[in-house]
């Protein structure tokens, strides 16, 4: 399957295929074309936690020792 | 409810949550405008990376925190093998971490998407175990969690979780460094 990156620098060539690139819709996950064609490549969503986290703690009432 | 293991166990977002918040936020922060169906697949792509995140674990490094470790640390140390004991009263124990969600349209990357999921565990009480000088075991009953997901200052999902349990005992394996 052709990817949606070799799709647009066969129609544009590759310096210009990375600056159409910007312009692509996130709302849609189209790509309009110049002359308003529209291409809607495979769209591909992930999410991943960031590493590094924070934990916090905060003491109330110390313990009662027996 | 079941014992928790994970933080999705705790909060989850829906794909109309997620829209929702998305379409609240202010434009100028440059939020991405995405369809229904696009939030429905990226909010179970968010849960997805919360289920991966270990809830006692994360917690423990909080408790690892607890002054009162510091005397049964130095207690442990004298006595290397066996553990000494802490009690710890009523605390919170807050936990923050960031889920980003990356989308590919073809090969080409859209704008990353971060949130923050924050959460607050209230315990009543947690007795812990030290050996060697670092933190090795917790009991901490159970918890009344807040947790939620924010994207910038905007909530888009909440959950209380009044009883949450989580294993009776914890241990670390690795042990954890105290302080």
């Amino acid at each position: 399957m052709e990817t949606a990156a070799s799709w647009l620098a066969r129609w544009f060539g590759p310096k210009r295929a990375l600056q159409v690139a910007a312009h692509v819709d996130p709302g849609s996950a189209t790509i309009v074309l110049e002359g308003g064609e529209a291409v809607q490549p495979p769209l591909t969503i992930a999410a991943r936690i960031v590493p590094g986290h924070r934990a916090e703690l905060v003491v109330r009432k110390e313990a009662v020792h027996e | 409810m079941s014992k928790v293991s994970n933080l999705r166990e705790l909060v989850e977002l829906t794909g109309a949550q997620l829209e929702s918040g998305l379409r609240s936020l202010p434009r100028d922060k440059g939020a991405p405008k995405l369809t229904t169906a696009v939030c429905t697949l990226a909010a179970e792509e968010i849960n997805k990376s919360l289920a991966q995140v270990d809830v006692a674990g994360m917690l423990a490094h909080g408790w690892a925190r607890a002054r009162a470790l510091r005397d049964a640390a130095t207690a442990s140390l004298a006595s290397p093998g066996k553990p000494a004991l802490a009690t710890l009263g009523e605390h919170d124990l807050r936990y923050t971490c960031t889920p980003v969600l990356q989308m590919l349209s073809g090969e080409a990357a859209l704008p990353e998407i971060r949130f923050t999921v924050e959460l607050v565990a209230h315990f009543k009480a947690a007795e812990m175990s030290v050996v060697d000088g670092r933190l090795a075991s917790v009991a901490p009953g159970s918890a009344s969690v807040v947790a939620r997901v924010k994207c910038g200052n905007t909530t888009l999902a909440e959950k209380t979780t009044p009883n949450a349990r989580l294993s009776s005992t914890i241990r670390l394996d690795p042990a954890l460094e105290i302080g």
